[in-house]
Parts: C-alpha cells; structure tokens; sequence
C-alpha cells in the first residue's frame, strides 16, 4: 500500500510534466492541415538559411577544373630532364599569358645526376586565323654524365664512358596548318652551341680518357650550330595526343650547319603514326615508327653526341658514324649516300601496366625472337598495342602520341647497312 | 514506481504524432509559401560533382526511404518541380508538339551574337534575333548532323510532357553571312580575360558543326530563361538558402524517377550543369523554379563519336573494369556486341538489348540510387501513358531529314517503351486507381493488365479494417475477393462521416507472385460517401511521412556541418 506522501508527489509530477508537455506543444503548434505541417518545415528553415559554402574538397576541385579549362596554372610542375639519362627529374615552372592566347613559360628541371635545364619559351597558338602557331624557345642545358657505348649495336655495357655537354640553345618553330586539317608544314630554326667537355663526378671513365678526337668524332669540341628544319606532314588523328583512330605521316628535313664547317650534316626522320581501335575501341593498336638517316656534308664529320642513338638513359646505343664523303672509298661515283636507318624514340610495346624493360636480359632474347620474326629487316619494326583500361580509355588513348609516356618492350629489329645485326632496346 | 509511471504519462503526452490523414489530404500541389529572394547564384563544378558522384555517390547505399514529395495517394503534387501531365491528363499530339513552348519562335533572319554558349557541351552561342530576343544557339557536330539539335528538341517535348520544366526551344536557323557580332560581345580566352568577340570565332566554331549545302546551319535556339540563374541544383541534399526546398532531393520521386525515364530515352548525362534553377516572382512571392535545363544528351547524342559503353556503364564502375582488366580485355561486355542501326542523326541507340534494370548513366546519382520499385511503377506509367501515336508525334520534332531516321527513332522509343512496361508494371501488385462507391463497391485497375503487358487468371482479395486516424490502429473487419477489378465490400463499414477503412488489396496470380503483396489503401467517409485518402504501395517498408525526414543541407558552413552530408 503506498502512503499519501507517495500519492501526493505522484500527481505533483504528472501535473508539473503535463503542464510541462503542454507547453512544449503550446510552443509548436500541432498542424491542421498537409499544408499547414509543411508550412511548418519550411518556417522552421527560415531560421537557418545561409548561402551555399563549397567544402575545401569541393574548392580543390574547382580550382583543378579551372586549370583543366584554361589552360596551366601560373606555377606547374616541369619533369623534361636536360638529356637521357639523367635520373629521376624535378623541376618546376611559372607560366603566364601576355595576351589572350599567348603565353610566356619560364621553366626548369633538375635532376638526381644533376643534369640542368632552364629555358623559357614563348608560343603563340592562334596565328594567321588559327592556321598557325608559333613557338620562341630559348634555354640551356648541361648534361654532367651522359653515357656513351662506342659504336654500333654489338658494344658491351662494359665499355660505357661519360661525357659531359652544356648547350645554349635559341630556336623559334612555325607549325602551319593551310587547310586546318589533315596537311600540316611546320619549319624552324635553332641557334645552339654544343660544348662537349669532361664528365662530372661519374664512376666512369670520361670520354677523352678512352678516344682521341681522332677515334671519336667531336671529342673536345665546341661546335655552333645553326639547324634549320621542315617537316610535311599529313595528320588526320581525331584529337593529337588524345585520338583513338587517325593516323600521322611526315617527313622532316634537318640541317645541322657548323659555321666552322667541320660537324656539318643533314638528317631525314620518317616517321609514321597509326591508331587501329579494335573492340569498339576499347583497344587501340597504335603503331609508330621512325626512321632517321643522317647525312654527311663534304668533309665533315658527325659529332659523336648528335649521332643518332637507340634506348636511352643506361641501355642508349649509338649507330656507327657514316664515314666524311672524302674517307669514304667505296662511295658509288661520290653520290652522298651515306645514310643509316635508324629508329628514334624506341620501338614500344605498351600495355597499361607495363614497366620498362631491363635492357639486358630482355633484350637478348627479343632479338632472338625478332630476328626470326621481323618482315622488315632493313628499315626495323615497331609496334605500340594498348590495352586500355576502362576507367581512362580515352586517357590511355591519348598517351600513345606522348612519348615521355610510353613503356617501352623490346621488339624492334635493325639491320645495319654495315653488315652486322644489331638489335634496339 | 509511481515516479516512473508518471514520466510514462508524461513521455505518452509528449510523443503524440498527429493525425494520419489531415482534411486537405491529399494534396494536389506543394505550396512554395516563403519568399526564397535570398537564393544566391552557385555553381558547382562538374568535376567535383562527377569525381563525388563517381567515386562517392557510387558506394552510397540506398536507405529504402519511400519519396517524401508524393501526396498520400502515392501521388506527385504539382510544384515548381514538377507538374502532372502526361498519365494524369490527357494530352493531346498537339499539346505534346507545342510542349513548353509559350511564346513566338525566333526571328532567324538575323542574328547578333552576344557571347558564347554558357551551357552544354556541343558547340553554340548566345545570340539575339532579328527582333532582339535573347536565345541559346546549338549547332550539331559535323558527324551528328540533325543529331544534337534533334534531340533536344524531341526530348524537350518529351521530358515536358513527363512533368519537368523545360525551356522553350524551336529548330530554325544559322545563316552567317546574315550574322553580326554585338559590339560588346566578349568572349573567355584562356588566359581568362574576356575579350572582344570576333568573326573569327564564330568561324571557329562554324568550322565544327554540320554546315548544310546552302552553307546555313540548322540550329536548336533555346528562350532565355525568365528570372535569376541561381545554377543547377543538385541530386541529393537542399539548396541551403531555399527555404521552400525542404525535401532532400534524393526523396523526390520526379528525380528519382528520372532513372526510368533516363533509360527510356537514354538521358545518360545527369548532373547539377544539366539543370537550372531561377529566381521568379509569382504572384508576389519570389521563389525558386527548378529545370531540366539540357535534355540534349538523349537516344544515340552523347557528346562524342566514340562512347561506345555509354548507357551500359558509368564512367568509371569497378567490377566492370575489373572483370576487363583480369581477363586482358577478352571478357567482352555487353557494349562492344551489341548491333546498333546508326543514323548519323541518331547515334548508337537501339531497343532490343536495352533492358532499363541494367541502364547507367555517365555517372550515379544519390536520387538515382533511392528509387524504389513504387518509384519506378508511378515512372513506369507515365511512361506507358505515351502512345505510339504520341511517341511518333514527338520524334516528328526533330524535323528529321532522312524519314527512315525519323521512323528509326520512333521505334527504338516504342520498343524501349514496352520492355519498361514490362518490367516495371508487373515487378510490383499493379493495382491502381481503387475507388470505394457509396454503396461499398470497391473497383480499381490492374496497370499491368490495361497496359497489356501481363495477362492470365487472377484473383483479387480485399481486406478490409476499421482505420483509427489519429492513432493509427487497425481493426480488422472482414476479407472478400474476386475474380474481378470489382469487390463487394462487407457488411459493417462505418457509415459516419470523417470514419476510415483500410483496405490491403491482394493479386493472386501464379505469373506474378510478387503481386501477392498487398497495397494498403485508406478511405474516409464524406458527405457523398468514400474518397480515397492514402495508398502505399509498399506498406511496411521505410515510410518517411511526408516531408518529415531531413537531409543535412548541401554547402552548409564546415563550422558547422559537413558540407556535403548525406542522409
């Protein structure tokens, strides 16, 4: 049996907490109507409105669309080494329009071998009604312990020496498009100083320690160059550097002009772009080649450091030097004929998560394969398939024109003019 | 224990709900009754919407939450998103041809261009008629002739008639030699500065579109809308400074929805820049109208030539890639077998693999991944309410050159039409439209069976209960059934006016045991006898009571709140 106190307090709660409640109710009204119940939400969010505030996340995003929109931001990262082998590269660089269009970009990389670049270039895009653009590039670079093999494909790692080289370089590049696609003319001209010297702090010998000037074309030199250059080509890629059908065809026409005419000499690059998208393009096979033949002028000689050269960082062979016309004996009736086939860039065999190949090991086997295989044993083969994967297809597609991007297989072939097989990494 | 008790008492005396069913139930339109002239302009960015909705959104799980913008009747008010047309009107062909279109069509005989085309992805420019009019010029892509401006202009009508705002759009045409740059046209180079707007680019992006031998080009013109752009709104979440904008856009059911009628039309680029809010007075009060802006990315016209996985895929979908990836791309999918008939004013757009279960768009969004089966039934049937005559009429729009083109996209719409029918009809109890007659004679339809998609024996069972409104009790009554959309109701309904039944309405049929599942409907007595206050569809599920959920609001101060929360 409770007692009356208990009694007592009990109604004092439940009259204290109804009233309680009731004025809890009294304070929110209950709704009569749909209408007037949603007139309640929306009453009660008048007291905190406010107005949209992108989260940091969201600004992150904006800003990289803006970029991604317009064009570089004023300060980009820059990761072009100043020549092969250089080891991993940094750099960075400000990039600045000056007009609508044209942009100034002063940029510069080092890296882990301490190769240097610093350059700025100047481009105009949008000339002669969008026909035109036109690049000013000024710079120089220094290369403290570029490798060199000796001659021809059969040299051994073991006869690796450094060089070093600074270059100045000033250029200005015309790329015209006369009818806005498909054919496209592109001329140039470079003023550049090549200043071969002594490696830098490499556990190689240095160049001059193993040849003579005699022996090695250059050695020692500085050598100023004026280097024209024109290229035709006809170009019908759905979006270069972004095309997943279409295709590339152009001839170049270098030359190299020594003002003291002792390094002179010309060069032709043939080289050829095809995508062929397979599955409803969730493949493309993009074949590349290039083919560089290089030209003596009377009298002069290849620089070993501008021979062409196959690979690059520590697997880079360079092809035989072609003999000066005058040392040449066996010239059919003095006809300039003196060139070598040659691939540029490497031949690639690129899957998305390819890795590049080590040099050796790979390589040898390759030219075992390839030496049965190739169908073209004069003028080398490559070949680039992509699989690419389905989250950036048209991303994956768009790398197969950026070399930098490229993995690299071995399976090219070459054959020297000189008789011997050699072999591109 | 007396204390106990007490607090008891008091919890009871607190938690009290509310009616049910109020007397204005159902409603037929949501009021947007506070002023929203606060409203600031926003844009959000489609990067981040597509990295969020693609890498975020994609792992969102769906909460079951039935719409919380439909009235009690499983039913969509009218608002500014929204308005009931097709299925819940008669339209007309005619009415369907002239869609949103209010106003006179632009005079073409001359144009002034005025800046760039601020939206969209195909190439255009903001002009001013020959009568000064503002409009929105979008040309086709030299491998799409007809192709873009087509579909916007089909798909406008169509998406007008489905219920959306939409903005008036006419086919007419470019002539440049009868064109002039405004004086003070600017446009954004990409150092960022605005600069004078020049012939040469206009040639710019005349040298990319499909140019007619005339050397005119076939252009969509778009009215400029009336009001304040706000920006797009966004699928999940409320505008903060809306303060009419209080159901999470992921719980309205016309955005929701939007996943049926997506995939019926192919509508594969669903995103906040592809929508439009503007601030407009009415009546007084300045609120928020809320468009589908850009409906252009529809049948076979999706930004580019080469979107083959386009509709069968997000942008990025991780088991797909996977599978591909593993198997060095042998595993093919479904898109790189598919035959397409291709009409260059088209594209890639068929109905026989099409299956509206298995449709993605570029990217998910949080409203895409909510909708429920009762969603895409009420979707479903306005997409049914479309006949073949009327799908002809609104293909017949796009003024389509080639009639076998015209004729192509009309059955693809017809064939894609039938398979959602199919699928979504009959993928839940079909029973629609039940009306309980003075005399206690419940009647009602079978959308499956009226849309011909289904047939066979079938039984209906009614049970009936007493309805408590304001708690919610029931009490049963009785059962009875047929062999007929007719049931007799028992003897015992209450007969005083303001009483409830409630009635669980069942299909038997061996075809489609899914039907089994009863719908519940509400009925309250009036003066006249029955009406029908209240159906769920899928009762028992997550309920949200009408606009009684809440989503924390997008872009609230990080101080705060998360920015971005969702529910």
């Amino acid at each position: 049996m409770h007692s009356l106190g208990s009694w007592i307090v009990f109604i004092v709660i439940v009259a204290v907490t109804n009233g309680a409640a009731g004025s809890v109710a009294a304070q929110e009204p209950e709704a009569a109507t749909r209408d007037a119940s949603l007139e309640q939400a929306r009453i009660e969010k008048l007291t905190t409105l406010h107005p949209y505030v992108p989260g940091k996340t969201e600004a992150l995003f904006t800003r990289a669309e803006d970029i991604r929109v317009n064009g570089l931001p004023r300060s980009h990262p820059f990761f072009e080494s100043a020549y092969y082998g250089g080891g991993f590269t940094l750099g960075a660089g400000y990039a600045h329009h000056v007009s609508p269009y044209n942009m100034l970009d002063v940029r510069g990389s080092y890296t882990i071998l301490g190769y240097k670049r610093i350059e700025a270039e100047f481009t105009a895009p949008r000339l002669f009604h969008r026909r035109g653009a036109l690049s000013l590039l000024g710079g120089w670079r220094e290369a403290t312990q570029a490798a060199f093999y000796g001659f021809g494909m059969g040299t051994s790692l073991d006869n690796r020496a450094d060089f070093d080289f600074q270059q100045p370089y000033g250029s200005a590049t015309l790329t015209l498009w006369p009818t806005r696609r498909l054919l496209m003319l592109r001329g140039g001209v470079e003023l550049s100083q090549w200043s071969q010297r002594a490696a830098e702090g490499s556990d190689f010998p240095s160049v001059e320690q193993v040849y003579t000037p005699a022996s090695l074309p250059g050695l020692g030199t500085r050598t100023t160059y004026l280097h024209s250059q024109g290229t035709v080509g006809l170009d019908w890629r759905t979006s270069p550097g972004y095309s997943r059908r279409g295709g590339f065809y152009g001839v170049t026409l270098h030359d190299y002009a020594d003002k003291d005419d002792r390094f002179g000499f010309r060069q032709v690059d043939y080289e050829a772009i095809q995508h062929v998208p397979i599955l409803r393009e969730a493949w493309v096979i993009s074949l590349r080649a290039i083919a560089r033949t290089t030209y003596t002028k009377t009298d002069q000689q290849v620089p070993f450091f501008l021979l062409p050269y196959v690979g690059s960082g520590s697997d880079a062979r360079i092809h035989e030097p072609p003999l000066p016309r005058s040392e040449r004996a066996d010239a059919p009736g003095g006809v300039a004929h003196h060139g070598q086939p040659l691939h540029g860039n490497g031949g690639v065999l690129r899957h998305r998560e390819g890795r590049r190949t080590p040099c050796r090991s790979r390589s040898q086997r390759a030219e075992k394969r390839l030496r049965r295989r190739c169908p073209f044993p004069r003028t080398g083969c490559h070949a680039i398939a992509d699989r690419s994967g389905e989250e950036s297809r048209r991303d994956q597609a768009g790398r197969l024109d950026n070399p930098d991007l490229l993995r690299l297989l071995p399976c090219s072939y070459h054959h020297s003019p000189h008789g011997h097989v050699g072999q591109a990494a | 224990m007396l204390v106990a008790g007490a607090l008891a008492m008091c919890a009871a005396a607190v938690s009290t709900t509310g009616p049910s069913f109020y007397p204005d139930d159902p409603i037929t339109s949501e009021r947007e009754s506070q002023d929203a002239s606060k409203a600031q302009p926003y844009f959000i960015g489609s990067l981040y919407e597509m990295a969020t909705n693609l890498f975020v959104t994609a792992g969102y799980k769906p909460s079951g939450t039935r719409a919380q913008n439909i009235n009690t009747i499983d039913e969509m008010p009218n608002s500014h998103w929204f308005t009931n047309r097709m299925g819940s009107t008669s339209l007309t062909a005619e009415d369907l041809v002239r869609g949103p279109n209010r106003g006179a069509p632009p005079d073409p005989s001359h144009w002034t261009l005025t800046r760039e085309k601020t939206s969209g992805s195909h190439p255009g420019f903001t002009a001013r008629d020959a009568s000064g009019e503002t409009w929105f010029l979008e040309f086709d892509p030299s491998y799409f002739p007809e192709g873009a401006t087509g579909a916007v202009e089909v798909a406008t009508k169509i998406f007008w008639a489905l219920g959306y705002n939409q903005v008036e759009t006419f086919l007419t045409t470019f002539d440049p030699r009868r064109a002039e740059i405004d004086r003070d046209a600017t446009l954004r180079r990409p150092s960022g500065a605005r600069t004078r707007f020049t012939r040469d680019d206009m040639n710019a992006v005349l040298e990319h579109v499909a140019r007619r031998a005339d050397g005119t080009y076939r252009v969509v013109a778009g009215r400029l809308l009336p009001g304040k752009i706000l920006g797009g709104f966004q699928y999940d979440g409320t505008r903060p400074d809306d303060p009419n904008d209080v159901v999470p856009h992921e719980h309205r059911r016309e955005l929701r929805a939007l996943r049926v009628f997506g995939a019926w039309t192919n509508l594969t680029d669903l995103k906040a820049s592809n929508t439009l809010d503007t601030l407009v007075t009415e009546n007084g009060r300045t609120v928020v109208k809320h468009y589908l802006q850009d409906v252009g990315s529809t049948f076979g016209m999706c930004n580019d030539l080469h979107e083959w996985d386009l509709s069968y895929e997000h942008f990025v979908q991780g088991d797909k890639t996977r599978r591909r990836l593993f198997s060095f791309g042998f595993a093919l999918s479904p898109w790189q077998t598919v035959d397409y008939v291709e009409y260059p004013s088209i594209g890639k757009f068929e109905g026989d693999v099409f299956d509206p279960r298995t449709w993605r768009p570029q990217t998910p969004t949080t409203a895409y991944l909510e909708m429920r089966d009762d969603d895409a039934f009420w979707a479903a049937r306005r997409v049914a309410a479309f006949s073949d005559d009327l799908i002809r009429a609104a293909v017949h729009v796009g003024e389509y050159s080639d009639p076998k083109a015209e004729k192509y996209l009309g059955d693809v719409l017809i064939k894609r039409r039938d398979k959602i029918k199919s699928i979504y009809l009959t993928a839940v109890n079909p029973i629609v439209s039940p009306h309980l007659d003075a005399d206690g004679r419940l009647t009602f339809d079978n959308a499956a069976f009226a849309a011909g998609v289904a047939s066979g024996p079938a039984r209906y069972r009614a049970s009936w209960l007493h309805f408590d409104n304001a708690t919610g009790e029931t009490r049963t009554i009785a059962e009875t059934q047929s062999l007929t959309t007719t049931i007799e109701a028992p003897p015992g309904l209450p007969t005083a006016s303001g009483r409830f039944v409630a009635v669980d309405l069942a299909v038997d049929s061996e075809a489609y045991p899914r039907w089994r599942r009863p719908i519940r409907t509400y009925f309250r007595r009036g003066g006249a006898g029955w009406g029908l206050v209240g159906l769920e569809r899928l009762p028992g599920r997550v309920d949200g009571p009408l606009l009684a959920r809440r989503t924390p609001e997008r872009g609230a101060p990080e101080a705060t709140g998360r920015a971005a929360g969702r529910q």
